[in-house]
């Protein structure tokens, strides 16, 4: 999962838990807080009624009577008065819930009571506040409440994900033009990432160290092929020019050219060698541009029209199926050479008035070419080591470089080699043209 | 023809000369940079053949004062540098061929020989080989005016063999000749020798080709009385 989507995701859930939490807690907390506020605000009235009896006498509210009871048009608020025994209220809340009759209505209410003495008589203070009102006030609290902490996750959550868009774009510039864009060898004339973020400026700075050394060892490497053959291949040469000028002398002796002839033969086969060795440290350094489109039935049928003399020779029957597939972004130099060594190989192992069949399949959204030949097959125990370098069938040499460039050929674009073979009854190589990654 | 030879490596100087000598060549050396340049100050060649990594400088500046000053000499780079980039950047700044160091001397000469036949677009470069013409040009070859079809890498082989002629050529050198860089594969002769073998099959019926020789130990040759 790429990192903005794991972002938005834990924004999203993020809020959602905090919305969750809040939704859970919410009743108990504002039952909590609308039954203190109410309890204030009974205690006030309270506060209000001794005042008054304080300043105007208890007169005020009997008027001559022995109690006193008044309440709201609606019956939310009641306030009594009324003579009381001493001990009535012993161990009875200040303030708590009950149920009164109040005109011909029965409701619950949260009363506050309060016993006091005047002129020693002792009076009972009753104020109350109907409970239906507390439910009324509390969930009106818990609608607004829980409308504003929706609004402001809305606003958090968008806010989030544009400060991160924003904060993360500089990382995602140096994804792409540092990482995705970038092809070995790498192109280093590229400005710095825009951005004010430390760790972002590090990194970025730390990817153009790193691309500017791997550059620098390739070119070293580079450099080192480049003066490594010129070592070899000079001595090869004087020695070679000077057998070629030897060899037309007149007056040499028949053996003394089958000598010559031996040398040549053996200085051939150094050069070759060393030319391999140059050649797949050139493929493997990438020093060959990738930017030809292949159509590889044309390549198939050019590379067997060149080997038509060999097929003739052997009797061999071929029979070519390919479609028109076109590979893109390769180099027809090292194509050709691959398929013209499998080929060619197929032709060479192959019996006297054998087949080769070459024909080509989409699979899975793969492309893959198979080479069938009814040639005397590979011992399994060869297979594995059949592309590795310098690797004998028995000290005989077959195999020498010739496979392990083809290897390093397919692996520079991509392609599976798979060998399957029989002994006596032939080989088939299969070629599978991987995607290369991509974002 | 008259040749410049820019090595610093004497063995192969020597030897080039010596071969081209064998030709009818002109030859002239020179193993340094300044050398060549100095030289090429009062004296026009025809030919020059330029190795890159010489002891005091790159022989690409050589190329640039040739090309500037006498843009008809023809140039071929010898060098070693195996460098893709090194190769077409010769080319590309005027050289005529490019060839990779370790080269046969035959190989040297049918360069040379394909640059001038370019460069002067002698139709009539036809060579006699016993009763038969072959036309490098045209890419044909004739008997009594009668036109022979060979596949493309017969041709090769056997215009390869004549213009060497008398000069034993071993199997590699032909294949390679043939195949030029992609020849690694190793210890392909017998691709050779199918196509000697198909090219006599293909002239017999016209005359005689007993001139087209094997060499035992060494390959084939043509073999002309001068």
């Amino acid at each position: 999962m790429k990192l903005n989507q794991k972002l938005t995701l834990y924004f999203a859930l993020s809020k959602l838990i905090i919305i969750a939490l809040f939704v859970l807690l919410l009743p108990t907390l504002f039952d909590w807080y609308s039954v203190y506020t109410i309890d204030k605000f009974l205690k006030i009235q309270r506060e209000r009624v001794f005042k008054n009896i304080k300043d105007n006498g208890l007169e005020f509210y009997l008027e001559g009577a022995d109690s006193y009871g008044s309440y709201t048009m609606l019956k939310e608020d009641y306030i009594s008065i009324q003579p009381i025994q001493p001990d009535a209220l012993i161990e009875q809340k200040e303030i708590d819930d009950q149920i009164r009759v109040i005109g011909q209505d029965t409701a619950e209410y949260r009363i506050l009571r309060n016993v006091f003495t005047e002129k020693g008589n002792y009076y009972l203070l009753e104020i109350g506040r109907s409970q239906q009102t507390i439910d009324l006030y509390s969930s009106l609290l818990r609608q607004v409440g829980l409308f504003l902490l929706i609004v402001l996750c809305v606003i958090a959550s968008i806010m989030d994900f544009y400060y991160s868009r924003r904060l993360l774009k500089p990382f995602w510039a140096i994804i792409n033009e540092r990482l995705i864009k970038q092809r070995f060898p790498f192109n280093l004339h590229f400005a710095p990432i825009k951005t004010n973020t430390a760790d972002f400026i590090l990194l970025d700075h730390a990817l153009q160290t790193l691309m500017e050394n791997i550059n620098k060892a390739f070119s070293r490497e580079r450099e080192f092929t480049a003066n490594a053959s010129h070592e070899l291949l000079t001595p090869i040469n004087i020695l070679q020019n000077k057998i070629e000028n030897i060899i037309v002398e007149e007056g040499l002796s028949e053996k003394q050219l089958a000598k010559l002839g031996e040398m040549s033969h053996t200085l051939e086969r150094l050069r070759r060698i060393v030319r391999a060795l140059l050649f797949l440290a050139r493929i493997e350094s990438r020093q060959y541009a990738q930017k030809d489109t292949v159509m590889l039935k044309e390549l198939v049928l050019e590379i067997c029209d060149e080997l038509r003399p060999m097929l003739e020779e052997k009797d061999i029957q071929l029979a070519i199926h390919m479609t028109t597939h076109h590979i893109k972004n390769t180099n027809r130099e090292l194509i050709f050479h691959l398929f013209y060594n499998i080929i060619n190989n197929a032709i060479r192992y192959n019996v006297v008035g054998g087949k080769i069949n070459i024909y080509d399949r989409q699979l899975n959204d793969l492309y893959h070419v198979c080479i069938e030949d009814t040639g005397k097959g590979i011992p399994p125990e060869h297979i594995p080591h059949l592309f590795s370098r310098f690797s004998h069938d028995h000290g005989s040499g077959r195999y020498g470089l010739g496979l392990s460039i083809v290897k390093s050929i397919a692996d520079l674009f991509d392609i599976h080699i798979d060998v399957a073979s029989q002994q006596n009854k032939g080989t088939t190589i299969t070629m599978t043209f991987k995607k290369k990654p991509s974002f | 023809m008259k040749i410049l030879l820019v090595e610093d490596e004497d063995a192969i100087s020597e030897e080039i000369v010596h071969f081209l000598t064998l030709h009818q060549y002109t030859c002239q050396t020179v193993s340094t940079k300044s050398a060549a340049l100095s030289i090429l100050m009062d004296k026009c060649y025809d030919f020059i053949l330029l190795d890159l990594g010489l002891p005091d400088g790159n022989g690409l500046d050589i190329l640039k004062a040739v090309k500037d000053n006498y843009p008809d000499t023809m140039v071929i780079i010898l060098s070693a540098k195996g460098d893709i980039q090194d190769r077409i950047d010769g080319l590309d700044m005027g050289a005529d061929d490019y060839l990779p160091k370790p080269f046969s001397l035959a190989e040297l000469h049918a360069r040379i020989q394909a640059i001038v036949r370019i460069k002067f677009n002698t139709n009539g470069n036809t060579m006699k080989v016993g009763n038969f013409e072959i036309n490098l040009q045209t890419r044909g070859i004739s008997c009594d005016g009668k036109q022979i079809s060979l596949y493309k890498k017969e041709f090769d082989i056997l215009s390869y063999l004549v213009l060497n002629k008398n000069r034993p050529l071993s199997r590699t050198q032909l294949y390679e000749y043939v195949w030029g860089d992609l020849s690694l594969s190793d210890g392909d002769s017998n691709y050779i020798d199918v196509h000697i073998k198909n090219i006599r099959k293909k002239l017999a019926p016209y005359g005689n080709v007993e001139w087209l020789q094997s060499v035992r130990g060494i390959g084939y040759k043509v073999h002309l009385d001068t």
